[in-house]
């Protein structure tokens, strides 16, 4: 039987029976604007809470802690002229810890990992000031607008003033309450490790983990160091701030860089797991509720198609007798559903479009992946509830249609 | 030509089996008018149904030409019946949301032949039978004896090698009923067909080459 006339047949049959076709075809246009809803809807939710983890949690901070006794500095003294800082006078320090200097190549080795979004150097000291109290001078990279806004000073936090500017030296942002309590404000100068710096801003950084009392840049931040030294090591650093790529690759990311630096602890904020659990949770929730629909409009489908069939069944007998065999009528069944559930997806997805541009779910908007994903589905299923129906027709003996008037 | 051989054929109605052909044996031959008759519910057409492949006997066996058929393999017996055999029902079994030229085509269609070699002939069978003018009625818009006629129109068109007919004249007027015996005979005479028809009397005896009465299991009597 040629192909054009079995189509004929198939859009013939459905149009004869326009109601059973409609219904069959509004069935599956529900089924696929189901779909288009949900994943717009759900997509519109997972970058909502990816948003709010990227807020949290998906940036963290390398670090290799020290022994306070251990003198890095010694390291770099001239032979025979040992001249460590007294103990707890270790300039590199995090968290209330000395830490060690950090492996020049690790900035570029950890930036190649594809778990990782961003990574940023940072040099983070203890000072002592001559009042003989101790304060924290972070060195930053200040044309980094990732890494370092996400986990330490940015130019969002600045209350008063302006931001470090790259290139720029002997210029520092004050942490709000440093500033206070020091008497300082915009304009004023200080002395940072005998060398004169101009305070261009005051800012607050709230909670974020690489926080100090003085941001300089990097450079600034190393000269002061180096200051210290005889034979400095390139590129001192101590830490790393790190910005995973997203949520779900934050565990990736800790793990991938711990390992690329032996012996380091990680600092991340706590609560990136929970809500990292949370989406993964929400996702699964997702899955199967998408597949609680596709079963849905399948069983709708096989109802649907079984009824029809139970209808026709005299039709399908009599064909058989006019000489159509059970490969020819499944043909035809299966056309039919196929020629609904395209044209009934196709409607639904448009329908489901236009149910999101009205949603007041904030940017819920579903693209042609969504279509992508309704379209497939709505057919597989019309075709598999059609499976059962071709079958049971293919089998019966023609008399048993032919009985029924 | 048929032969059955120890055919037997029992329904199942309301937990029971209801008997109605046992262990029959008849031969029809080829090439002529078969005529099979017997009283209401002997299982006539029940018997042209097992001949058609529509359905399966319980024991025995049917042969065709010497060949035996696969009697109970429903696949294969409508690959044996497609392009082979047509049958005229005694209640038409037209399909009934398809007007009656496609009535016709659905016939045709199976073969792959081309539209319009396809609407050529079912026009040419329907004027035959003087029905071209409601080519596009539905069956349920003619008479009892024009879907006779539709239904003769729709076996001729197809061009078989058998034909089976149950009850072709019973529900049409004198002049009707030769105008369908003339065709049948027609495709016996003139096209070498092989015709089979089963009726209680409306069929005229002396038309057939062969009579087969059934009796002897008469189930209401
Ligand atoms: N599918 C079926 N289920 C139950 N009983 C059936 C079935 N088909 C046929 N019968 C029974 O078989 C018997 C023979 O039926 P059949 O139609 O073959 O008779 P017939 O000789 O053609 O009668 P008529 O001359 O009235 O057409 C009847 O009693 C009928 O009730
Ligand atoms: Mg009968």
């Amino acid at each position: 039987m040629r192909f054009s006339d079995l189509t004929r047949c198939a859009a013939r049959e459905l149009f004869r029976r326009r109601a059973r076709s409609a219904a069959l075809a509004a069935g599956f246009a529900l089924a696929a604007a189901g779909v288009v809803v949900f994943s717009g809807v759900w997509q519109a939710s997972r970058q909502d809470s990816d948003k709010i983890l990227a807020g949290t949690g998906t940036h963290f901070i390398t670090f290799r802690p020290a022994a306070a006794q251990d003198c890095i500095v010694a390291a770099h003294c001239p032979p025979g002229q040992m001249n460590c800082p007294p103990q707890g006078a270790h300039p590199f320090w995090f968290n209330g810890t000395p830490t060690q200097l950090l492996p020049p190549d690790l900035v570029a080795k950890v930036s190649t990992l594809s778990s990782v979004r961003d990574v940023s150097p940072c040099l983070l000291m203890r000072l002592t000031h001559r009042s003989g109290n101790p304060y924290l001078v972070a060195g930053l990279d200040a044309s980094n607008a990732t890494a370092v806004r996400t986990t330490s000073c940015a130019a969002t936090d600045i209350l008063s003033g302006e931001f470090l500017k790259p290139g720029e030296s002997h210029q520092a942002v004050l942490e709000e309450s440093y500033a206070k309590s020091q008497n300082l404000t915009t304009g004023s100068g200080i002395e940072i490790a005998g060398q004169p710096f101009r305070v261009i801003g005051v800012a607050n950084t709230g909670a974020r983990p690489a926080k100090a009392d003085v941001y300089v840049t990097l450079q600034d931040a190393r000269n002061i160091a180096y200051a210290g030294m005889y034979n400095p090591p390139a590129d001192m650093t101590n830490l790393l701030l790190v910005e995973a790529k997203d949520a779900t690759s934050h565990e990736r990311a800790m793990s991938e860089v711990k390992a690329a630096l032996a012996g380091s602890t990680i600092t991340s904020y706590n609560c990136y797991l929970p809500a990292a659990q949370v989406m993964g949770i929400n996702q699964q929730t997702g899955k199967l509720l998408l597949a609680a629909a596709g079963l849905a409009a399948f069983l709708v489908a096989l109802k649907s198609q079984w009824a029809g069939l139970i209808e026709r069944r005299r039709e399908i007998a009599i064909l058989k007798v006019l000489g159509w065999t059970p490969g020819m009528l499944a043909r035809l069944i299966f056309l039919e559903a196929l020629l609904l559930a395209l044209a009934g997806s196709v409607l639904g997805c448009v329908l489901g479009q236009a149910i999101l541009s009205f949603t007041p779910v904030h940017g819920a908007a579903a693209g042609l992946s969504a279509w992508a994903m309704a379209i497939p589905l709505v057919v597989a299923g019309a075709l598999l509830a059609a499976v059962l129906p071709v079958w049971h027709a293919a089998r019966q003996w023609p008399a048993n249609g032919l009985r029924m008037q | 030509m048929f032969e059955a051989r120890g055919i037997s054929k029992s329904f199942r109605v309301a937990g029971r089996d209801v008997p109605v052909l046992k262990d029959l044996h008849c031969k029809l031959p080829s090439r002529s008018v078969s005529l099979i008759t017997g009283r209401s519910g002997e299982g006539k057409s029940t018997l042209l149904s097992l001949l058609a492949g529509l359905d399966f006997p319980d024991a025995g066996e049917l042969l065709f030409q010497g060949d035996v058929m696969p009697s109970s393999a429903m696949g294969r017996m409508a690959d044996w019946r497609r392009n082979r055999v047509g049958v005229l029902f005694q209640h038409f079994n037209l399909l009934p949301s398809w007007t009656i030229l496609q009535n016709i085509e659905a016939a045709l269609i199976t073969g792959g032949m081309g539209c319009a070699e396809r609407l050529l002939r079912s026009h040419d069978w329907l004027k035959r039978v003087g029905l071209d003018h409601r080519h596009d009625h539905l069956p349920s818009q003619l008479s009892v004896g024009q879907q006779q006629l539709a239904a003769l129109a729709r076996v001729m068109a197809a061009e078989p090698q058998v034909i089976l007919a149950d009850e072709p004249c019973a529900d049409v007027d004198p002049e009707t009923g030769e105008a369908i015996q003339r065709h049948l005979l027609e495709f016996v005479r003139a096209g070498n067909g092989t015709l089979v028809v089963a009726s209680h009397g409306t069929f005229p005896q002396e038309l057939a080459d062969c009579v087969f009465q059934l009796s002897g299991h008469p189930i209401d009597s």
